[in-house]
């Protein structure tokens, strides 16, 4: 991916999305969750058609590639393995957390990111084990920071809601924070880039059992499973912005 | 003179501190009372949930319905169901309201109920309480740690005869605003009778599949 024009056409959808700014509460207050005319969040959805569609998409993909291939991954590779990955790629997510806590002016945070990193780094084998697990941190850290976040905390609308094919639920908003976050990522800049390509996918195959964990979840307790993942999706993120 | 006036100072400051002391004990009272009941309810299923019979397929069953009775004490399943229908609950006739309540309590159990047989040893930690204007709801913050993820749980609670759940919002997502957003499709596109029966096919293959 050449870096200008992806900035380019990102800067212009942002400042469309800042013009119709407006912040939204992650979920109605205990003084005004009674009114039962309303329902919170709502969110744009023109694609409404095309979701649906690459929504099956997604689905029939889940069921019969990701579940078999996460099965066969989990019977190949032992859970302490799978755990120290999942640990080593949390560690190398640590560039995007500490830029996007800075960007949010969460300065503390980005402190404690900075500790722990240096500490799996080094004690931790290169993030193999979390060691800096256990200690206590000054303020309470979300370990999970990205762009879309660092947009929504700034005031920058959400935009339409996308569903992507493979990668899921989104907004426009978020969307073009993933395409940020791609140029934070060390794993980006990995040369030649095949080897970067399969330490991703690597990362994707140790994570599958869970997100599918997840979505299993959402979809049998759904009446509507469309409705029940974008609602769910938008007050997650917004309850995320919130924090 | 100087010294009677500290004195008088000192004897009022007391006397503020005093009755604000009063007034933050009076103005605990009430969540406390909530707060209480919920530790309760989530201890007595904890107890449950230890049991080795849990572990056991042929035993699972009595610990899950032990469990279910346990939520039943504090759960209102009612508030939830017209909460989460909105304002179409009132065109539903009694016979529609009891029937949809079943069946939407079993969809309910069927998709939470049954993941509790995977119970770590996991606990519970209380993270605080907030209050609306009127002192009749609360909100009880609490977290747990799941597969080493700390995942954050909101019950509100409403203060009726006693206090009662009525909604449970985890990592910042409402059950009763999600199910709403759900039903608000189903219900602009068919009846009520449709409606209740979709509801009752969704719970059925939620059963189907934990049958598997």
């Amino acid at each position: 991916m050449s870096v200008t024009p992806f900035f380019r056409v990102s800067a212009a959808l942002l400042m469309l999305l800042c013009m119709n700014a407006a912040s939204f509460a992650a979920i109605p207050s205990l003084d005004d969750d009674d009114d039962l005319d309303a329902v919170f969040p709502t969110v744009a959805d023109p694609l409404e058609a095309w979701n649906r569609a690459v929504f099956s998409f997604n689905d029939f993909v889940f069921e019969y590639g990701a579940r078999p291939a996460a099965k066969g991954y989990a019977a190949v590779v032992p859970q302490c393995v799978r755990a120290g990955l999942k640990n080593v790629f949390h560690n190398l997510g640590f560039p995007a957390r500490f830029v996007n806590n800075l960007l949010q002016g969460k300065g503390m945070a980005a402190g404690v990111e900075m500790s722990r990193f240096v500490l799996n780094t080094t004690a931790g084998l290169g993030g193999f084990f979390d060691v800096a697990q256990d200690k206590k941190s000054i303020v309470p850290v979300d370990d999970d920071e990205d762009l879309g976040q660092t947009f929504g905390v700034w005031g920058i609308g959400e935009g339409p809601y996308i569903v992507w094919p493979l990668l899921g639920p989104g907004t426009l908003r978020d969307s073009i924070g993933r395409g940020g976050d791609f140029f934070l990522s060390p794993l980006t800049y990995v040369r030649p880039f095949e080897v970067g390509i399969g330490i991703s996918s690597v990362r994707i195959f140790n994570e599958l059992d869970e997100i599918l964990d997840l979505y299993d979840s959402l979809k049998r307790s759904a009446v509507e499973p469309y409705s029940a993942v974008r609602d769910a999706y938008v007050q997650y993120r917004r309850a995320k912005i919130d924090k | 003179m100087i010294t009677s006036r500290a004195h008088g100072f000192l004897l009022s400051g007391i006397l503020l501190a005093a009755i604000a002391l009063c007034g933050a004990t009076l103005a605990a009272d009430a969540p406390s009372q909530a707060r209480q009941e919920l530790e309760r309810t989530i201890h007595d299923i904890l107890v449950e949930l230890q049991k080795p019979e849990l572990k056991n397929p042929a035993t699972k069953k009595n610990v899950l319905s032990r469990v279910e009775g346990i939520i039943d004490r504090l759960f209102s399943f009612e508030e939830l169901s017209s909460r989460t229908v909105g304002v179409k609950w009132d065109s539903f006739s009694p016979d529609q309201k009891k029937r949809f309540i079943a069946e939407f309590t079993t969809l309910l159990r069927e998709s939470y109920l049954e993941k509790l047989d995977g119970y770590n040893g996991e606990t519970v930690n209380y993270v605080g309480e907030t209050r609306n204007t009127n002192g009749d709801k609360v909100e009880i913050s609490t977290s747990v740690v799941v597969k080493g993820k700390k995942v954050s749980v909101a019950y509100r609670m409403l203060q009726k005869s006693r206090w009662i759940v009525y909604d449970v919002i985890i990592e910042g997502v409402s059950m009763v605003q999600n199910y709403r957003s759900q039903f608000q499709q189903a219900l602009l596109a068919g009846d009520v009778e449709k409606f209740i029966e979709h509801v009752r096919g969704t719970a059925e293959k939620a059963r189907a599949y934990n049958k598997k």
